[in-house]
């Protein structure tokens, strides 16, 4: 855990670094009246923050010693700071603290650096470090291993951005972008009650194998916690404006966002930092990819988003002329050996698209299935509520239900079962008995408390107390 | 039929049965009370591309309903010992509305938004189509029953330049009678599964159970949506009389619900007094006796048994051989008549002579398992297409339970054995015993004797010839309070069949209110 926290932290702040430091030059004259911080008034924020585990502050080299402590000193200690526990669950600092064990003696332990406490009340007061732990807690409980498009989208979006830059030294880009997505006309083929949906709409991410189920904001939130929710925000309004007119917003580092529907198109304007400018792409690239329909009727498809110049841009302005497209393909052929958390595939859902090679929650074991908040599951299965019957748990509709396989410590397998002749679904149907018997009380705690991966589990693979289930601690991510 | 209607009794006691123990067949069987409803943080919206075409939605309430309508519920008071056969969605009503007292009387009644003077009431209340035009109300289904407390969600937001935006949503939901009518309608679902697991035919593992134990749940737990543990109340009483309609609940899968002070559910609402023997005014208390309304039988009839066999199969296993002797003129109000209006001794003098002693009437049905065990002689004409389905009027009600008239005793396990007529006669008190008429005499004795001729009369023996039979007796139905004079059945075929049409059209008068509505 600590591995993957250190890797996020490290890539957030190379990400987050040209904002860090734009805010630095801001509050530099705020600083230079602070004690203490004016014995360094050239040193950016990022600096700073790479000085907080080491007593000389000019330690850039800090965090990688932090790193190798945790690594090779049997009877280390990390040093606990407020501002580092991001995830502030006991957990996880249980978690932490199981890597390290062995003695704990005075001689061992490495003496805490010696902080000024107004420089860390400085930095962890500035916005810049709320982004910065925001995209900590997002990336280190994201699983990016299987995030292939969301690579592509990033490496095309930089590559097009440098290609454009050349040899110029510009702080600041601008690019224009073209969405071949109509967001007017998939509200109304979905047929939503809400008058404009787009931000409680249903996605599918991830793969087939590997897949999570979120609304439209959760997922952004979780997975841009920076920049997603602004984006989605200005897609909305943009969506609502009759007739199209642009809408602009400007984002926490000051990039300005110009969004307007335009001939069943989504013409998106940026001027900003570069790592910005690739953010919105990706966000962007999200939102067309995960919010279509197969065009498939009733077969689940991969959708995948990619970017590249639009050869055929109209606009003729000194901007990076970017064009976002999306594909369909079909689900890789559903083997024997691969039944396994494949039963959401069938009869579960009608024909949504899976958002393909964008980051999921991280899962242990590589459990296969269709992670989703407990709400999602009833309401896809039309229960209108948990039941414990003769001390099995299971949400019931009409004809169809979904009931838990195996309990781990915060994380269940469900399973699904149907009628397809549309019979009223029993109590105690008998496919229902391979549902673990808990004590309703149990029951009730356990599964209000943990992630929900829905998928066909043998036996085998998943018992109740199984270690490889039961030592995992991941935090219940916020739908 | 009072099940559901406005004008029941709702104020129901929670009764004490015990719990089940080992050799119940609900042993360990618990459903908790519902956890309830589902909400989450976040706002989701089902869009057509995840509706998955097979998973039914828009038309499960209505299903569900018209699916309760064919399971059956048990309502055993056991205060007055008595029971009321009632479908599920009588009896669902039933529940609500006794939820729905429940929260005017409880802690919380201040917080109650129901106005009961706001819900849809059908003109006649105590009709069997009332309770479903009351639950497909739309008007009724979205009447507030509580609110809740309001959701408080806030979110920040930063903008620009660092700073955050604070808003507060808040969002106020209330719970309708439709949420109570199915969080209801989910308990009594669990219920009715679960007996049906039980089922000696579908599951292939017969149950032996004794007929004593009555097996079931409080009714008051199912309406305040409590935890409901099985309990089981024990037929011995009333010399085991309640064990003689325990198969038949059996058969048909019945929930059996258990309260005290349930009134009368079902009662005639409209019979002339001449004609009502008092008696059977009400469904007798201490008795034992099951009451079922011919609208459920009806249905019954048609979905598990067969109208085409004689006598009537109700149910797997399960046979009933009508008796004329519920239609039969009441003595009871012939000897008062004649206590009363006599005018002198020789009038006295002459009735007198005509009389034999009898008994009081009995208008109670008897069901007897499978024929092939328990010999039965048909008591009717074979039935022709018409009888089959229109022998029941759909108002009238059935008494279930142990004739005086045909004493048979259910021991706990086994076919059920007749009882030594001459024991019965010694047991009975002479109060009961009550002068007749020649007609009437002849009806009602020979029904008590063994008689293999009458296989042939009544024209639909299955009894094998030759075989000891018994002829089956005491019925009500309509309430059995019309008086009429019940062919005799040694009097011949040519009779038999005239008394048979004066049963039909008594049948269809419709004079009984029958109760689950």
């Amino acid at each position: 855990m600590s591995s993957r926290i250190t890797e996020a932290l490290q890539q957030a702040l190379q990400a987050s670094q040209p904002e860090l430091e734009a805010e630095a030059q801001d509050q530099k004259t705020i600083a230079s009246d602070r004690e203490g911080w004016t014995s360094d008034p050239e040193m950016t924020v990022h600096e700073k923050v790479l000085g907080w585990s080491t007593a000389d502050p000019a330690d850039h080299d800090g965090l990688s010693q932090w790193e190798g402590r945790n690594e090779d000193d049997a009877g280390g200690e990390r040093p606990q700071t407020p501002a580092l526990d991001i995830n502030n669950t006991p957990d996880q600092q249980d978690g932490a603290e199981g890597e390290e064990p062995g003695d704990s003696s005075d001689n061992l332990k490495p003496t805490l650096p010696e902080v000024d406490m107004a420089r860390i009340n400085f930095v962890i007061n500035t916005s810049s470090f709320s982004w910065l732990l925001k995209a900590v807690q997002s990336r280190s409980q994201l699983d990016y291993a299987a995030a292939d498009i969301l690579d592509s989208i990033r490496t095309a979006a930089s590559s097009c951005l440098n290609e454009y830059r050349g040899n110029r030294a510009l702080r600041s880009q601008k690019a224009v972008m073209r969405m071949a997505w109509d967001p007017r006309a998939f509200l109304e083929q979905q047929g939503y009650e809400r008058i404009n949906a787009l931000r409680t709409a249903i996605t599918i991410n991830g793969s087939a194998a590997e897949a999570q189920l979120l609304s439209c904001e959760s997922y952004v939130k979780q997975t841009w916690p920076l920049t997603g929710e602004t984006v989605l925000e200005a897609l909305t309004a943009a969506t609502d404006v009759d007739p199209a007119t642009p809408v602009t917003r400007t984002m926490f580092d000051g990039l300005q966002l110009s969004l307007q529907l335009e001939d069943g198109s989504v013409r998106v304007e940026c001027s900003g930092l570069f790592d910005s400018i690739v953010e919105v792409a990706e966000v962007l690239s999200w939102i067309g990819a995960a919010l279509r329909e197969s065009s498939v009727p009733g077969k689940i498809t991969h959708s995948i988003a990619s970017l590249r110049f639009d050869e055929k841009a109209t606009y003729k302005d000194s901007s990076v002329q970017l064009l976002l497209s999306f594909t369909e393909e079909e689900l890789p052929s559903t083997s024997a050996a691969s039944l396994e958390g494949s039963c959401w595939l069938h009869g579960f859902l009608n024909n949504p698209v899976i958002a393909k090679g964008f980051p999921v929650t991280h899962r242990p074991n590589a459990m296969m299935g269709l992670e989703m908040p407990l709400e999602v599951m009833a309401l896809l299965v039309d229960a209108p509520q948990l039941t414990v019957f003769n001390n099995r748990a299971l949400l019931k509709g009409f004809n169809a239900a979904v009931f838990p396989t195996a309990y781990a410590e915060n994380l269940i397998k469900w399973h699904f079962i149907l009628n397809e002749d549309g019979e009223r679904l029993r109590y105690g149907d008998k496919r229902t008995m391979e549902s673990p018997q808990v004590a309703p009380s149990e029951a009730t705690s356990r599964i209000r408390e943990a992630r929900h991966i829905l998928g066909w589990a043998t036996a085998a693979a998943y018992n109740i107390g199984e270690c490889s289930l039961s030592q995992f601690h991941i935090p219940m991510p916020r739908a | 039929m009072q099940a559901g209607s406005p004008q029941a009794n709702f104020d129901i006691g929670w009764s004490s049965p015990d719990f089940v123990g080992p050799g119940c067949a609900l042993e360990k069987f618990i459903i908790s009370a519902s956890p309830g409803f589902i909400s989450g943080g976040a706002e989701f919206s089902l869009g057509r591309k995840e509706k998955g075409p097979a998973i039914k939605r828009q038309t499960t309430y209505f299903e569900s309903l018209s699916s309760l309508s064919s399971s059956y519920v048990v309502l055993y008071d056991t205060l007055d010992h008595r029971a009321w056969l009632s479908n599920g969605l009588h009896t669902l009503l039933h529940l609500v509305r006794a939820s729905l007292r429940a929260d005017q009387k409880g802690d919380f009644s201040d917080e109650c938004l129901l106005n009961h003077a706001d819900l849809k009431e059908h003109c006649d209340v105590s009709s069997p189509e009332a309770a479903v035009r009351f639950l497909k109300s739309r008007q009724n289904l979205e009447q507030p029953v509580f609110p809740t407390l309001d959701e408080v969600r806030t979110e920040q937001a930063t903008v620009h330049g660092g700073q955050t935006t604070t808003t507060h949503y808040r969002s106020t939901t209330t719970v309708r009678l439709k949420d109570r009518v199915c969080q209801i309608m989910e308990a009594l679902w669990q219920l009715i599964d679960h007996q049906a697991t039980l089922d000696m035919f579908a599951s292939g593992l017969p149950v032996r159970l004794p007929r004593g134990k009555l097996e079931g749940y409080r009714f008051m737990d199912v309406a305040a949506r409590r935890a409901i543990v099985p309990r089981v109340v024990h037929l011995r009483a009333f010399d085991g009389a309640g064990k003689s309609w325990v198969d038949f609940t059996r058969a048909i899968r019945a929930v059996t619900l258990f309260g005290e002070g349930f009134g009368d559910l079902i009662a005639p609402h409209s019979a002339p007094a001449t004609t009502t023997c008092h008696r059977w005014k009400t469904l007798p208390k201490n008795k034992d006796y099951l009451a079922a309304s011919s609208y459920d039988l009806a249905r019954i009839l048609r979905q598990e048994g067969s109208a085409a066999c004689n006598p009537i199969k109700l149910a797997p296993g399960i046979f009933w051989n009508q008796s004329f002797s519920a239609f039969e003129s009441c003595a009871c109000e012939v000897r008062t008549n004649c206590d009363i209006k006599g005018k002198s001794p020789t009038d006295h003098i002459l009735r007198a002579s005509a009389f034999l002693p009898r008994r009081a009437c009995d208008r109670v049905q008897v069901l007897l398992p499978n024929l092939n065990r328990v010999s039965i002689v048909p008591r009717r004409p074979a039935p022709t297409a018409a009888a089959a389905t229109g022998w029941v009027d759909i108002g009238g009600a059935v008494i279930f339970g142990k004739s005086e008239l045909f004493p048979w005793r259910w021991p706990d396990i086994g076919d059920p054995k007749e009882e030594d007529p001459a024991e019965v006669k010694a047991g009975r008190s002479d109060a009961s015993l009550l002068p007749t008429d020649s007609a009437s005499a002849s009806a009602s004795v020979p029904a008590l004797t063994r008689s293999p001729s009458m296989s042939g009369e009544s024209g639909g023996a299955t009894t094998p010839t030759g075989a000891t039979s018994v002829s089956l007796a005491s019925s009500l139905q309509g309430g059995g309070m019309s008086g009429i004079s019940v062919p005799s059945a040694g009097g011949g075929k040519e009779k038999s069949v005239r008394g048979m049409r004066k049963l039909w059209k008594l049948i269809s008068a419709k004079e009984y209110g029958a109760g689950a509505g």
